[in-house]
């Protein structure tokens, strides 16, 4: 008898690294203000880019400011703006990919046109024409960003609707009158939840990669607030110097990026081992 | 009439690490003797679980290697299989020994055409090239009966009936004359009109080239016009057998009556139709005695103790029951 | 009137080629001039093969499919308008059982949630009957009891279930609204044959214990002769023949359904029979194209009886006396 939880004893070792990899980093970043040794806007302008030392692990810019606690907070930001962006076009997507894949008609034409123009283009291109529309701000980046997320989930969610909508037991639910929502969130949606999962998974890792990108060309956060993107914005001056400055949040962003797609693809390849029992 | 197929003591399991709690290994097939002569059909009943489709597709190697466990000896024409590489193996697939499967539209390439794969079969089991190949493929089909072969060798798997591949599924199989045809619940999935005319030109293709069929089926009645002898399977064991008609008019064993039972008779109407209580063990299990015990009839104490062994009751009838001396069943006589 | 009756039903399908636009240019007639009639505590057996349009008939009958023309009627009154009016005394009365047990439940919820989440959903429908959670659990095991399944399958999931038991859930399910008609398409096609009678069993006692009517839809006869009332044959589209079982299994009047009852396998046949190879003559070839129908009668192209007339005008069911009709020249 296969429990519910036996998903996780299926992973193979990438995705238990990565798991383990991005644990630790939403961690850190939670509880940033304990761990943190210093105040992320302290300025100190006379150890203005200090090498890493015993009292700054990872060194200051220029400024002076501790990197390790910028780091910190500044993953911060960036976890939390990526969550808001993969949550907000998760449930929009799912909404209305469940509805064009349910109830289909002109509601379905409609949407699935739009929607395959909007992916014709590049997501960051959009979401930057959409931020320069409406001024900058992480505000705004998010939304612009969720926007542009949510053409995807809606293709892959009306898609799995389409084939689980023909089986026996949504006619059954039909049969029986149950309501056309309670048949798409109460019957579709957890059956088609595995492939949607995976996809938030990748979606996370994209979405910290587009908003650094964004918060690098200066349309995403503001200062004083900072994230990752901003901080490599600020290391470009001092490249050459202090090259960490960079590679700190670069690596970072890297790290979370890789960890969230094996974690992606080992969800993937579990749910796909469990389907062909 | 020589002997074509021996096969003796066949076990075939699987590894299922899924299921370690319960000895993470499902005998399928445990232990089964079994004698073929040329020419000869017999039919291989049982429901699913009984171990039947596992027993034949170990005939052919057609199991996972990684995965599975086969034991005990197949011959052909002598000739010891288990014993041969993966390469003598080729040489006998399709050529000496050929199979048809349940779902004929899985079986085929959705993307090419079915002339395609008709001439690409041929040509591997006769060795012919391909233009020549299917030359033969379409004078085949017109002797088979199939209209305007030319117009459905350009079309498509999914453009044909079940029915329709069916046929072009056992012709392909029939290509290179092959002794023994395995046929694995080839009717199944067709209607009853198509299953007469399949099972016909089974017959009628068997005939012509001397080859002898198993076939594997959980439906005793189909058994009946097509057979001259039969096997019963349950868990993995042969439970009887012997000459068709013999063992549907006076069956032996309480499983074969069972199966008999559960036929819907014409005259019976709105009589409640005698089944069999229960469920057939797990692949898993490794009960003492009988394995139909839990389920039977007739059952005793020495049925628990003791698993029967298969042996002769009369001549050419073959039974594993302790009871089957006493016991006066009734077939559809 | 009867229990259910339909007149005159017709559906067809956008089929074919497909033009520029990526629209069908033909059409698939699936349903094409269909009467059927089930009665009160009726079993009414209906026979086909695949492609008849059978499966088409049972979902229009319970207006899971929408009818191009024709009319359906339940307990007196338009399903059309009963939908309106009144859902749920329309999706109470008329249930259906599917073919495959494994796909007919949910499979992320267990039995026990499936089966309760009818209760909850249809009694809050029913302002009547009140739905507390002893109740819901009450009416589902009886519901349970009346199957025969024991209380230990409602926490376990579909895939932990075998066929026959599975489709004893569905039973199980379509029964917990108490219908009137019960629409069975192909309960039995999936599961073994030991199974099968069990099911069949079960399905013939519950017209005993609650007079419950039933569409049997099926493509083995043996079982529509086994428990129906009366039978109706379907070919492309149509019913070719109808009547009481045993005035249709033991005088056929369509050749369709003569080559039908012949091709079934009866294992008494072959005993009966010297010789083994001797075998009743049916019918050739394949049926014709479904899009393309022949003119006049549309079994023509493959009966051994076949007419100058059959070939210009297709045959409307003809009487032969006795509640027994068959759409063939022959008759007439």
């Amino acid at each position: 008898m296969r429990r519910r939880g036996s998903m996780a004893a299926m992973a193979g070792p990438a995705t238990i690294v990565a798991g383990i990899l991005i644990s630790a980093i939403v961690l850190v970043s939670i509880f940033a203000p304990i761990a943190a040794p210093y105040d992320p806007d302290r300025e100190e302008l006379s150890s203005s880019l200090a090498p890493p030392s015993s009292a700054h692990l990872l060194g200051t810019d220029r400024l002076g400011r501790d990197l390790a606690s910028r780091l910190a907070y500044g993953g911060r930001t960036t976890l939390l703006s990526a969550l808001l962006v993969v949550a907000i076009s998760t449930a929009v997507g799912t909404a209305l990919g469940l509805v064009a894949g349910y109830r289909g008609g002109w509601v379905d034409s409609l949407l699935s046109r739009a929607f395959d123009v909007l992916l014709a283009f590049p997501a960051l291109l959009l979401a930057l024409v959409v931020a320069a529309a409406f001024g900058r701000g992480i505000e705004n980046a998010i939304a612009s960003l969720s926007v542009v997320y949510v053409p995807m989930i809606t293709r892959l969610v009306r898609s799995a609707c389409l084939v689980e909508r023909k089986l026996p037991y949504v006619e059954a639910g039909r049969a029986l009158g149950y309501s056309s929502a309670r048949i798409m969130f109460r019957h579709i949606l957890p059956n088609v939840a595995p492939l949607l999962l995976v996809q938030v998974a990748i979606d996370f890792g994209y979405s910290i990669l587009d908003l650094a990108a964004m918060s690098f060309l200066g349309l995403g956060v503001q200062p004083p607030v900072s994230d990752w993107g901003a901080m490599l914005a600020d290391a470009r001056d001092s490249l050459l110097v202090a090259p960490r400055l960079a590679l700190a949040p670069g690596l970072a962003i890297m790290i979370v990026v890789v960890s969230f797609n094996l974690f992606g693809d080992g969800l993937k390849e579990s749910f796909e081992r469990r389907r062909r029992r | 009439m020589s002997e074509l197929l021996k096969i003796e003591g066949l076990e075939v399991s699987f590894d299922d690490p899924a299921h370690r709690g319960e000895g993470g290994v499902a005998r399928a097939v445990r232990g089964i003797d079994l004698v073929l002569g040329s020419n000869e059909s017999l039919a291989l009943v049982g429901e699913s679980g009984s171990g039947k489709t596992a027993a034949v597709k170990a005939i052919m190697r057609l199991h996972d290697p990684t995965k599975t466990r086969v034991s005990g000896r197949i011959a052909l024409e002598g000739r010891e299989l288990s014993a041969m590489s993966e390469r003598e193996m080729e040489g006998i697939r399709g050529r000496l020994v050929s199979m048809v499967f349940q779902d004929p539209m899985t079986s085929l390439n959705p993307v090419l055409r079915v002339g395609d794969q008709v001439a690409e079969a041929v040509s591997l089991s006769r060795g012919l090239n391909r233009r020549s190949a299917r030359a033969v493929a379409l004078e085949l089909f017109a002797k088979a009966g199939i209209p305007s072969p030319e117009a459905l060798f350009r079309r498509y798997p999914h453009e044909f009936s079940g029915g329709m591949l069916q046929r072009a599924m056992i012709l392909i199989a029939l290509a290179a004359s092959p002794k023994l045809l395995i046929a694995d619940e080839p009717t199944t999935a067709l209607d009853v009109t198509v299953q007469v005319q399949i099972l016909e030109l089974i017959e009628r293709q068997r005939r012509e080239l001397g080859t002898a069929l198993i076939l594997v089926t959980h439906d005793m009645g189909v058994v009946a016009e097509r057979t001259e002898r039969a096997a019963v399977m349950y868990a993995g064991r042969i439970v009887e057998s012997g000459r068709t008609l013999e063992l549907l008019a006076k069956p032996l064993h309480p499983y074969s009556e069972g199966l008999l039972d559960a036929l819907p008779r014409p005259g019976t109407r709105g009589e409640k139709l005698k089944t069999i209580d229960g469920f057939a063990p797990s692949v898993f299990e490794e009960a003492p005695g009988c394995p139909f015990a839990p389920r039977c009839r007739y059952v005793q104490r020495p049925c628990l103790a003791e698993i029967p062994a298969l042996t002769e009751a009369a001549t050419g009838r073959r039974v594993a029951c302790h009871r089957a001396r006493e016991l006066d069943l009734r077939g559809i006589a | 009137m009867s229990l259910l009756e339909a007149i005159g039903l017709r559906k067809a399908f956008p089929a074919g080629r497909t033009d520029l636009l990526g629209r069908r240019k033909d059409s698939l007639r699936a349903v094409d001039g269909v009467d059927i009639s089930v009665g009160e505590g009726e079993v009414h057996g209906l026979v086909g093969e695949s492609g008849c349009g059978k499966s088409t008939l049972g979902r229009i009958l319970l207006g899971l499919i929408k009818n191009d023309g024709g009319c359906v009627y339940f307990m007196g009154r338009d399903i059309e308008e009963f939908a309106r009016e009144d859902e749920d005394r329309l999706r109470s009365g008329m249930q259906i059982v599917f073919q495959n047990p494994y796909s007919s439940l949910n499979p992320r919820l267990s039995v026990g949630s499936t089966l309760r989440e009818v209760v909850r959903v249809t009694s809050r429908r029913n302002a009547s009957a009140s739905a507390g959670r002893d109740d819901a659990s009450r009416r589902v095991d009886a519901a349970l009891d009346e199957v025969g399944l024991p209380r230990d399958v409602l926490p376990r999931y579909p895939r932990e279930l075998s066929g026959g038991q599975l489709q004893r859930v569905g039973i199980a399910r379509a029964l917990l609204v108490r219908p009137r008609l019960l629409i069975a398409d192909e309960p039995l096609s999936s599961l073994d044959l030991s199974v099968q009678a069990q099911i069949l069993n079960l399905l013939a006692g519950l017209r005993e214990s609650r007079g419950l009517a039933m569409l049997l839809i099926s493509h083995d006869l043996r079982v529509i002769e086994h428990v129906s009332d009366r039978v109706s044959v379907m070919y492309l589209g149509r019913i070719v023949e109808t009547g009481p079982t045993d005035e249709l299994f033991s005088g056929a009047l369509h050749p369709y359904t003569r080559a039908l009852i012949a091709s079934a396998s009866d294992p008494r046949r072959a005993l009966n029979r010297k010789t083994e190879s001797a075998v009743l003559p049916t019918m050739m070839g394949e049926p014709p194209d479904a899009i393309n129908l022949p003119r006049g009668c549309r079994f023509a192209t493959r009966c051994p009886y076949r007419m100058p007339r059959c070939a210009q005008e297709e045959p409307d069911l003809l009487d032969a006396g006795g509640g027994h009709r068959s759409a063939c020249w022959l008759l007439a």
